[in-house]
């Protein structure tokens, strides 16, 4: 998010100022793992779909600006029962916003996508106007994009306080302390340390990726699209740029929580990689099941999955601007939100449509 | 002949994969045991990447193994077709007295290696992303590139088991045991068995499963870093593996997703592990002091700020030289440990050369340098 705000308000002319513990594009938090889905229905609810929409524009834009390939549209399948919730939601938020899509039968499935097997009942959607994102080049993009519009980064540079001052923030670090006229807190993981008094509760996630290679080269195809399992067990799977792997991952009721992002346990124990056996065992039968990498992150979960997006509560908090808590949900948005910190750092307000989010009189958790 | 024996291997890591292929080629029963699985990235081989080379810059020894090494990597493709290896040129740089650019220019020599010696103008068109020093040799080897580790290694235990070998995941080895009048038995957790020959290359764990050792095998954090490019590489230039001798020593391959690159550093860079079941896997700001000035200095075009770290165990010897051959008084249990950082490049040769030892108490490749068989050095 913080290098998405960086580049998002530099290009508005803002004097900006980034601080990182270590350095753009680092995978020690959330963004690492060389993939990322894009797509643009959505499970949980169709209000994401306009950010989404914004998000895919401003990533065009900074693949133009840039001349880097951030993005591969190759696709995305979505499959699950139609039984449950998520994808009822898929189904109504393509219908609502018109998005361009393709429903699969079991036999089309397995002629064109033969790689994946079904259970009984189940729905399969191909979201067009998806893919898959490189985060850490996205992010260091972005980042370098800031610093050719002026804007400066201190690397491995720690924040330790933020102070609201009359009509302005106080930054300090360990060498000092710098005034702003405003701030856009973007911690990540440290989202507790930073602001011990946040009043909505955001729970660290350890996050595990694993990756397989599939028994045969063919198993790719042509159109190598990313996909999503809504039921019986909520997971996704990308094609790794390496051109031999898949990364799969899992949904949040899966990561256990981290009790301190300093202290982060990076080793995956066995009995962790049960549950990836037994998905490509049901639906993914032609993946070797033992893993090539294992690799740990970590992820901020709000109680209603819903992140944090706006000034910080309190009188004279206006100036601070918090994104926290994106619930698994932030990445392809990130542009969009980055956007949104400019809003509302430089405007006090924005045009998007972000009241499902906004600390701005929050009820839920 | 086919062979009628049966034999164990434990650990089926970089060398037990290829000896579990080359025991079962030859007919062995073969049991394999892992603490995990094939192709996991826990201990040396991971990082989707190594170097293949067939210039040597450590000792011209390793040269015919190389060689062999090289016939088995084709023929390991050929069988199972899985592309392992992509040969896209290595570049070795470093000052011309340096030692280790006369142990590759003196192996050039001996051998009849295919390269080219580039000078600073054939560098600066072919390969731009480099810097050199002024005095530098940059000799390029033409049969040379990075090998896919985890893939190869699942591969060749993949091979095996199709040729009959049945493999033990999640099973670690305790105990091994000569048997009186030959043999060897094998312990886990839950059973003991019978082999007439073991194959033992624990890795990390070398320490744990052979306390009595008489060689010192010390287990090192190996650190690997990958960068990307301000730009897209340019589809016209090449994108060789690469290894830098002299004073700032490391080395770089190029990632398999066309765009990063991944750095390494030699032994002198690398902490020691206490106990390779609790690998610091976070690596601190301070660590990546020597790449990033790597990168300041030799390649400019590469953002400083790195995008992967990860970090591997690799076993090294006093003299960096493998210890390959049979357990002092126990002919029938054969060690493959403390490959010093040399060893996946000639993996499928030393798996070879295992199953020779193991079932026929001897080899025709030129290992003397290296075997525990009357074995002097540390």
């Amino acid at each position: 998010m913080g290098s998405q705000a960086a580049w998002r308000l530099a290009a508005r002319g803002a004097e900006v100022v980034g601080y990182d513990r270590f350095a753009p594009g680092h995978d020690r938090s959330a963004a690492g793992g060389e993939t990322r889905i894009f797509r643009s229905a959505h499970f949980e609810d169709s209000r994401w779909v306009p950010l989404l929409r914004h998000a895919d524009v401003l990533w065009e834009h900074l693949q133009q600006e840039t001349g880097r390939e951030l993005r591969t549209l190759t696709g995305c399948l979505l499959m699950g029962s139609t039984e449950e919730q998520q994808m009822a939601t898929v189904l109504e938020s393509i219908a609502e916003h018109g998005l361009d899509h393709e429903v699969l039968d079991a036999e089309a499935l397995a002629k064109r996508f033969p790689q994946y097997r079904l259970e009984d009942g189940d729905a399969v959607v191909l979201d067009r106007r998806a893919g898959v994102i490189r985060p850490e080049l996205t992010v260091q993009t972005a980042a370098r994009r800031a610093e050719q519009l002026g804007a400066t980064i201190h690397r491995y540079t720690t924040v330790r306080e933020i102070t609201p001052v009359n009509g302005g923030v106080e930054i300090h670090t360990d060498s000092g302390s710098e005034h702003f006229d405003a701030v856009v807190v973007t911690v990540g993981p440290w989202v507790n340390d930073l602001l011990p008094g946040l009043p909505w509760d955001v729970q660290i996630r350890r996050v595990i990726s694993a990756w397989f290679v599939p028994t045969t080269d063919a198993w790719f195809g042509e159109e190598r699209p990313a996909f999503i399992r809504t039921t019986p067990t909520h997971c996704y799977g990308l094609p790794s740029p390496d051109g031999i792997s898949v990364k799969l991952g899992l949904s949040k009721d899966l990561h256990r929580p981290a009790e301190d992002p300093n202290a982060l346990d990076r080793t995956v124990q066995p009995e962790e990689l049960e549950i990836y056996a037994e998905l490509i065992r049901r639906h993914i039968p032609d993946l070797h099941p033992d893993p090539t990498r294992v690799s740990v992150f970590m992820e901020g979960y709000t109680d209603s999955t819903r992140p944090l997006v706006g000034p910080l509560p309190g009188a004279g908090n206006e100036n601070v601007i918090l994104l926290a808590g994106f619930s698994g949900h932030g990445f392809k948005l990130s542009p969009a939100f980055g956007d949104i910190a400019a809003d509302l750092a430089l405007e006090g307000s924005s045009s998007q449509p972000i009241d499902f989010m906004s600390t701005v009189a929050r009820t839920e958790p | 002949m086919a062979t009628t024996k049966r034999v164990a291997v434990v650990g089926t890591g970089t060398m037990g994969s290829q000896a579990a292929w080359r025991l079962a080629a030859r007919g062995a029963e073969v049991v394999a045991y892992d603490r995990f699985a094939p192709g996991h990235d826990r201990s040396a081989a991971g990082g989707e990447t190594r170097v293949f080379r067939s210039v040597q810059t450590h000792d011209g020894r390793y040269v015919p193994l190389v060689r062999h090494a090289d016939a088995l990597w084709q023929q390991l493709q050929a069988e199972t077709g899985r592309e392992l290896r992509r040969l896209t040129g290595a570049l070795v740089m470093g000052p011309a007295d340096d030692p280790e650019m006369r142990t590759v220019m003196d192996g050039i020599a001996e051998h009849g290696l295919d390269h080219e010696v580039l000078d600073t103008e054939a560098m600066a068109k072919r390969f731009p992303q480099f810097r050199v020093d002024d005095g530098d040799l940059v000799v390029l080897d033409s049969h040379a590139g990075f090998v896919r580790p985890e893939l190869t290694v699942q591969t060749a235990a993949r091979r095996a088991e199709e040729l009959g070998a049945r493999i033990r995941r999640y099973t670690p080895v305790r105990d091994i045991i000569p048997v009186a009048g030959g043999g060897v038995e094998i312990r886990t957790d839950t059973e003991a068995e019978r082999f007439d020959a073991a194959v033992v290359t624990p890795g990390p764990w070398v320490g744990d499963l052979l306390p009595d050792l008489p060689w010192e095998v010390s287990i090192y954090r190996v650190i690997s870093a990958w960068f990307l490019p301000h730009q897209d590489h340019p589809a016209d230039t090449g994108r060789p593996a690469f290894i830098r001798c002299g004073e700032f020593p490391f080395y770089g391959i190029p990632s398999p997703d066309g765009l990063a690159v991944k750095l390494g550093l030699p032994q002198a860079y690398h902490k020691p592990v206490n106990d390779p079941n609790r690998l610091n896997r976070t690596v601190a700001p301070e660590e990546l002091q020597a790449f990033t000035t790597a990168v300041g200095r030799y390649l400019p075009g590469l953002n400083p700020d790195p995008v992967r770290l990860s970090v591997f165990m690799e076993g090294y010897t006093g003299s960096t030289r493998p210890l390959v051959g049979p357990l002092p008084g126990c002919d029938d249990i054969v060690l493959l440990a403390g490959f010093s950082g040399q060893g996946f490049k000639i993996s499928p040769a030393i798996g070879d050369i295992a199953a020779d030892l193991a079932l026929e108490g001897r080899t025709s490749q030129p290992i003397e340098f290296i075997t525990t068989n009357g074995r002097t050095e540390a």
